[in-house]
């Protein structure tokens, strides 16, 4: 069998462009995020001095919202690295956040009863590649405290 | 005077087919025989018959075929021939050599190329429904089994999954 160096050049660029599009969907290294819990309102601000106005550009994707003022109760950045879960308290609730593989992060929604246990809200799977390039995902539902306020926490890449 | 049975037989034995009558009774065949020997009406009936049947088939036309039976089907046969040439030289036009040579190489070509394509948009997450449980995901997995409603903008790059 005769191998000419057009054919083996042929073969060594094919494996190369395999291995560059397989390795480019793989996430490797760590992932840092960040995870507000926001709370959202038409009131006028709260007296407590630690929530913080929400980032103006992060307000911005908000507009699919109805709410004038979000406010950020708690918080907090996460590194994950490879697929161990981190998990993220913020107050009243708590997230935790895993490299599922196969580009997606799941991120685990659990609420926090007064004896500290937590409890399961909800699991929701997002691209990786979507929040890295600047995507923003929102976890959230009406406020059960206070008439037509809402909460939400609110998942980045942190920077 | 004969009977209409008799004519019957008559024309049988004329035809020589006597033995096919039914009901014919064993013995009859040697009486009309007989009859036939000595009725002069009898036999000029048998005899009349005999030379109706004689002078059909001398008369009988024959069509001959103008060439021989193998002659025939080889003319048919190469006519099929012919017009399997025809279909193979009009295919042959429609898709020259090297077509059909380039395609058999192209056609995987681009096969691997869609396919590798696909896996690397899919294994990054481009692809909608790249994720087997879909781009965005609710699980009912959660102690709460309420739905949610999950609103996407994709020029604002936001996913919100709004719980009830």
């Amino acid at each position: 069998m005769k191998f000419s160096i057009a054919r083996l050049l042929s073969a060594g660029l094919f494996v190369c462009l395999l291995n560059l599009l397989t390795a480019g969907g793989t996430v490797a290294g760590e992932l840092k995020l960040k995870s507000q819990l926001v709370w959202g309102t038409d009131g006028a601000k709260p007296e407590s001095k630690e929530f913080v106005e929400l980032d103006a550009k992060l307000k911005d994707k908000l507009k699919a919202l109805r709410w004038k003022n979000y406010w950020v109760i708690k918080s907090e950045d996460t590194r994950i690295e490879g697929k161990d879960p981190k998990q993220a308290m913020l107050g009243k609730c708590a997230v935790e956040l895993s490299n599922v593989g196969d580009g997606q992060l799941q991120v685990k929604l659990f609420s926090m009863a007064a004896d500290k246990k937590l409890k399961l809200l909800r699991t929701v799977t997002e691209p990786i590649k979507k929040l890295e390039n600047g995507g923003t995902l929102i976890i959230g539902g009406d406020s059960k405290d206070t008439w037509d306020d809402a909460w939400m926490v609110i998942i980045t890449i942190a920077h | 005077m004969k009977t209409i049975e008799e004519d019957l037989e008559l024309q049988a034995y004329a035809d020589g087919q006597l033995h096919q009558l039914e009901g014919l009774a064993p013995g009859r065949r040697a009486e009309i025989e007989r009859l036939v020997g000595r009725d002069a009406e009898a036999r000029a009936v048998v005899d009349g018959l005999r030379s109706i049947s004689q002078m059909l088939r001398a008369n009988e036309p024959v069509h001959s075929v103008p060439a021989s039976r193998e002659f025939y089907w080889s003319q048919i046969q190469r006519r099929i021939q012919i017009d399997e040439r025809a279909v193979d030289r009009a295919a042959a036009t429609q898709h020259p050599a090297h077509s059909v040579w380039s395609w058999r190489w192209l056609a995987p070509v681009l096969g691997l190329g869609t396919i590798m394509i696909a896996i690397a948009l899919v294994s990054r997450g481009d692809l909608p429904g790249s994720h087997p449980l879909g781009e965005i995901a609710v699980s009912e997995r959660g102690s709460d089994n309420s739905g949610a409603v999950v609103f996407r903008s994709e020029s604002e790059g936001v996913t919100i999954c709004w719980l009830d």
